[in-house]
């Protein structure tokens, strides 16, 4: 059975990490984007997006369009395969606990 | 950590729907940048028509080239961009559709005959509006929304004013789709 993971298990870690699951290699998600995504409050999402890139699950990218500041988020390999992993640990409680039920 | 049935079941369902959510925002933000250059270029058509009725049909012709080159360089930047390892197979899909297009096109003009400017002008039109609304029935509703509003301009001008459709549609058609290019960016 796959093992849980602790820091994608919490609700808006999970959706970030989902959100960014969900695009192609190497692209990014602007951080309102994200906010829209997760229904997060620009504080929430910016404390989960930290610990996210403490762990090295996400890099977030800074910089201006014009004057205008940016903040964009892509999802690391390693950060794919933590997900991937939480996933198939949540499928594994619904497969074994169905088996026996 | 210990997690329930239910639990599972729930994080699954918030991961799909979290999933779906952000692939279809993604791609509305791809789907922008095509949406206001064939709009602009749909204007820029628009005002050759008006400004040289005659030369209206050279400015629709330059525009519908500098429309497929346009489109061959956002998808190749795109490819790049998301690191695709062959942009060649993206462009071989894109001139394959490009050109199914033109045929089409091509082949009902003559097989119905002779058309005027502003029959050529709906065919076009309603042509691109259905593509948009089929595409709002599997990606996105925004899509749906375009497709729909600029079909209905359309159908509105041809029954209100059709003398001067080849007029009146490519600024509305033009509008319509460089508004929904915005409102996707924004999505």
């Amino acid at each position: 059975m796959s093992a849980p993971d602790e820091v994608v298990h919490q609700s808006t870690r999970l959706k970030i990490m989902s959100a960014l699951n969900a695009l192609p290699r190497r692209e990014m998600l602007e951080f309102v984007r994200l906010k829209a995504i997760t229904g997060a409050t620009d504080g929430n999402l910016g404390s989960h997006l930290t610990t996210l890139e403490k762990t090295g699950y996400v890099t977030v990218v800074k910089d201006f369009v014009g004057k205008r500041p940016r903040t964009r988020v892509r999802i690391t390999a390693p950060g794919r395969r933590a997900f991937q992993s939480h996933v198939a640990y949540l499928r594994d409680i619904l497969e074994s606990e169905g088996a026996g039920a | 950590m210990s997690m329930s049935k239910d639990e599972a079941s729930s994080a699954l369902h918030d991961i799909e729907a979290t999933e779906r959510r952000s692939r279809t925002l993604f791609g509305y933000g791809l789907a922008s940048p095509y949406l206001l250059l064939w709009g602009a270029l749909w204007l820029i058509a628009g005002v050759v028509g008006a400004v040289s009725p005659a030369n209206s049909g050279i400015g629709w012709g330059a525009v519908d080239i500098v429309g497929l080159l346009g489109t061959a360089y956002l998808i190749v930047r795109h490819a790049r961009r998301c690191g695709a390892r062959s942009d060649r197979i993206l462009l071989l899909r894109y001139v394959g559709s490009a050109a199914v297009l033109v045929a089409f096109v091509g082949l009902t003009l003559m097989i119905f005959g002779p058309v005027k400017g502003g029959e050529i002008t709906m065919l076009f039109t309603l042509l691109v509006a259905a593509g948009y609304a089929i595409a709002g029935c599997w990606i996105g509703l925004r899509y749906a929304v375009v497709g729909v509003a600029l079909g209905a301009l359309a159908v509105g001008v041809f029954v209100l004013a059709p003398a001067h459709v080849y007029l009146i549609v490519p600024f509305a058609g033009g509008g319509a789709l460089i508004l929904g290019g915005v409102w996707m960016r924004r999505a």
